[in-house]
C-alpha cells in the first residue's frame, strides 16, 4: 500500500499479467506514449489512464484505493493474518484462512497467490507437509503470475510484494534441505535486484526486510559468520529506527548466535538474547520465546526476565 | 498488494461517504477549513475528484491513513508528496540543516501552491515552526503554530471534543503544546495535552492511526498524569496503548513507556497494591530495552536507582 506514481503502476501491473507495451496501448495510445508514461515524462489524461487500467482488469479511478469498501475489514483480517504468520501462530493463521478464504474472488490471480502461499507456509510449519511439497506449493503460487519462473534465475521485471516473498521462501526450502549453495544463489539475485530498482521506501523496507533476514540466516549456517553479522547489525538499526519490531526478535537471536559461533562477546550476546525475547513476548510470539529461552539457558543459566 | 473484488463499483467517494456516515460526521465537519461542504458532497458523489494533499487529509479525519490503501497520483503531486513526507521524516529526525534547505526549496518551487491553498501554507508555516522550536524562539513558535493550526482549525479549544482532526493538524497542536510548555506556560499545554487525549481517545481505530502522538503525550507529560490521575489509572493508560503498539507491532517510545509503566508499579507497591517481585521486572525490561535503543544514559541511571533501592545484583 502507499502513494505510488500511476505511470509506475500500470507498469508494474502490465509486467505482472505479461503484456506487452503494444498489446496494452492497443487502440488507446501508441506504445511510444506509454512508455512515456511509464516512465513518468508524460501523465496520461483521465480517459486513457481508466482505459488503460480497465483492459488489464483493474479498477480506472485514479485515485482509487485497491480495495472494495466493504473490503477494507478484508485487508485489516488479512494483514492480521500476515503478523499470526509472523508471530509463528501457523494453527491459527491457517483457521483464519479458511474463514478469509470464504470471502474473498479466488478468481484473482493475485488472490490466489498469495493465498496458497500462505497455505503452503502454515502447512510446512506445522509438519503438515514435507520440504519437497513445499517448494511445489510455492512454486505454484510464484508461477501464476511468472510462469517463465525456471526455478533458480530471477525473470526480468519488477516484482511485487508476494512475489518477492515468494522466492525469499523458495529460496529459504532450500536452506532447509542443506542446499545451501542454491538457497544463496537465490538470495544474491534478490540483493541485487534490490540495489538496482527503484521502489517506495515503506514497500522496499518490508520486501527487502524479509530478504536481509533469510540471507544472513543462509550465511550464518554456511558458517559465513561475520557477513552474517554486518547484515543483522544493519537490519537491527533500521528496525529500530523505524521503530519495527516485525522481525527484530530474529535478527537479534541471529546476531547472538552469531557471536557466540565467533567465540566473541558472551556479554552481548547474552543480552541480545534477552532482548530478543523481550521483543519476541511483545509482539505474541511463543514460539521464538521458547527457543530464545532454550538457548539461552543451556548456555547462561537462568534468563533473568 | 491485493486486489480483493473485480467489480469495482465503489469509488473513492462512496467510501469517503460512507465511512463518515459510519462516524456519524458531518459533511461541513469533515470539510471545515480543507474545502467547502459542496465540494466534499460533489467529492462524495463522484462528479469531482480529490488532489493527493486533500485525499490525504479528509482520510486523516476519518481516522484512516492513505497509505493502507493503493492511490496513484500525477507526476508533480507525487513530487510535493515526497518532498513533504521527506521534511517530516527530517523534523523527526531533527535534522534541521536539511530541513531549513529543503523547506526552502518547496517554498521556490512551490510559491503559486502555497499561495493558493491554506492547506500547503498550513504545511509550509508548521515546518517554519518545528525550525523555530528548534532555535527556541518559543514563543514565535506558538503564534506560528496557532495560526498553522488555524487555517483547518479555527477555534479548536471553544469546540471542545467533537472537533473532527486529523494527523497533520494534531501534529501541529503537539508541537504547539511543546511551544506553549518550553515557553512556561504550562496551563496552555496542559489544555493542549489534555485536548489530544481526549481527541485522540475517542475510538480504538484512531488510537491505533495516531499511535505515535499519543504514546509521545503519555511519554513527555507522564509526571502530571501521575499527579492528576494517580498510578492506577496512568497504568492503565500505558497498558493500553502497549497492547495496541504490540498489536501494530509498533516499538515507538517503547523504553519510555516501559519506564512510565514502571514508575506506576512502584507507586502501587508503595501504595501496598502491587507484588515488589512485579516492580523489579518492570524495572529490569526498562533497562534492557533503554540499553536495545542504545539509550545507554537513561539506562545507567535506573542501573544507579535500581542499585540504591533495591541491591541490583540480584536482578539482572
Amino acid at each position: 500500500m502507499g502513494v505510488y506514481y500511476l505511470g509506475e503502476v500500470i507498469k508494474r501491473t502490465r509486467e505482472s499479467l505479461g503484456m506487452t507495451q503494444e498489446e496494452l496501448s492497443e487502440g488507446i495510445c501508441t506504445p511510444e506514449t506509454l512508455s512515456r508514461i511509464e516512465t513518468g515524462k508524460r501523465t496520461p489524461n483521465r480517459a486513457n489512464f481508466r482505459a488503460l487500467m480497465e483492459r488489464m482488469g483493474k479498477c480506472g479511478e485514479k485515485y482509487c484505493p485497491h480495495i472494495h469498501a466493504e473490503s477494507y475489514e478484508r485487508m485489516e483480517e488479512w494483514e492480521r493474518i500476515l503478523r499470526l504468520d509472523q508471530a509463528h501462530r501457523f494453527k491459527d493463521a491457517l483457521m483464519e484462512l479458511d474463514e478469509f478464504e470464504e470471502k474473498i474472488d479466488l478468481d484473482d490471480r493475485v488472490n490466489r497467490q498469495a493465498v496458497m502461499r500462505l497455505r503452503a507456509l502454515c502447512e510446512y510449519h506445522l509438519g503438515k507437509i514435507d520440504v519437497p511439497e513445499y517448494r511445489e506449493r510455492l512454486t505454484q503460487s510464484l508461477k501464476i503470475t511468472r510462469p517463465d519462473w525456471d526455478g533458480e534465475h530471477l525473470p526480468a521485471g519488477v516484482f511485487t510484494r508476494t512475489e518477492c516473498f515468494l522466492f525469499c521462501n523458495i529460496a529459504v526450502s532450500y536452506m532447509y534441505e542443506e542446499n545451501l549453495d542454491t538457497a544463496l544463489g537465490i538470495l544474491r539475485q534478490m540483493q541485487i535486484y534490490f540495489e538496482n530498482t527503484r521502489m517506495d521506501e515503506n514497500e522496499k523496507r518490508v520486501s527487502e526486510g524479509l530478504l536481509m533476514s533469510n540471507l544472513s540466516d543462509c550465511l550464518g549456517r554456511a558458517n559465513k559468520n561475520r557477513e552474517a553479522l554486518e547484515i543483522e547489525t544493519e537490519e537491527i538499526r533500521k528496525y529500530l529506527k523505524h521503530h519495527q519490531a516485525g522481525r527484530l526478535s530474529g535478527t537479534l537471536y541471529n546476531y547472538a548466535y552469531d557471536l557466540e559461533v565467533l567465540k566473541e562477546s558472551p556479554e552481548i550476546s547474552r543480552e541480545k538474547l534477552v532482548q530478543a525475547y523481550y521483543v519476541a513476548e511483545f509482539v505474541g510470539d511463543d514460539r521464538g520465546k521458547k527457543h530464545i529461552k532454550k538457548h539461552f539457558e543451556t548456555r547462561y543459566g537462568r534468563i533473568p526476565v | 498488494m491485493i486486489f480483493l473484488s473485480e467489480q469495482q463499483t465503489w469509488t473513492v467517494g462512496d467510501i469517503v461517504r460512507r465511512m463518515r456516515e459510519e462516524q456519524g460526521i458531518g459533511l461541513e465537519q469533515l470539510a471545515r477549513g480543507l474545502c467547502s461542504a459542496a465540494t466534499l458532497s460533489r467529492i462524495e458523489a463522484g462528479e469531482r475528484e480529490m488532489d493527493l494533499l486533500l485525499a490525504a487529509r479528509i482520510f486523516q479525519r476519518l481516522g484512516y491513513s492513505i497509505d493502507k490503501y493503493e492511490f496513484y497520483a500525477g507526476a508533480e503531486e507525487l513530487e510535493q508528496w515526497d518532498q513533504r513526507q521527506n521534511m517530516q521524516r527530517l523534523s523527526l529526525a531533527g535534522e534541521t540543516e536539511y530541513l531549513v534547505r529543503e523547506l526552502d526549496r518547496y517554498r521556490k518551487k512551490w510559491a503559486k501552491q502555497i499561495e493558493q491553498n491554506p492547506i500547503q501554507r498550513q504545511f509550509t508555516d508548521y515546518i517554519q515552526g518545528i525550525l523555530l522550536l528548534d532555535e527556541k524562539r518559543f514563543s514565535e513558535a506558538a503564534k506560528l503554530l496557532e495560526e498553522s493550526v488555524s487555517y483547518t482549525v479555527p477555534d479548536w479549544e471553544k469546540e471542545g471534543g467533537q472537533v473532527v482532526i486529523g494527523g497533520m493538524e494534531i501534529e501541529i497542536l503537539d508541537r504547539l503544546g511543546d511551544a506553549y510548555e518550553q515557553m512556561g506556560a504550562l496551563a496552555a499545554g496542559s489544555r493542549v495535552r489534555e485536548f489530544l487525549t481526549r481527541n485522540i481517545s475517542t475510538s480504538r481505530q484512531r488510537m491505533k492511526t495516531y499511535l505515535r502522538p499519543y504514546a509521545g503525550i503519555l511519554c513527555k507529560y507522564a509526571d502530571q498524569l501521575l499527579e492528576e490521575k494517580g498510578a492506577g489509572r496512568t497504568l492503565r493508560s500505558v497498558d493500553e496503548i502497549l497492547e495496541l503498539m504490540s498489536e501494530e507491532k509498533t516499538i515507538y517510545r517503547w523504553p519510555e513507556l516501559l519506564e512510565l509503566r514502571a514508575r506506576c508499579l512502584e507507586q502501587l507497591y508503595r501504595e501496598g497494591t502491587e507484588e515488589k517481585e512485579t516492580v523489579l521486572g518492570a524495572w529490569r525490561k526498562a533497562y534492557y530495552i533503554f540499553r536495545l535503543f542504545e539509550k545507554w544514559k537513561k539506562a545507567e541511571e535506573i542501573h544507579s536507582y535500581l542499585e540504591e533501592e533495591y541491591q541490583w545484583e540480584c536482578i539482572i
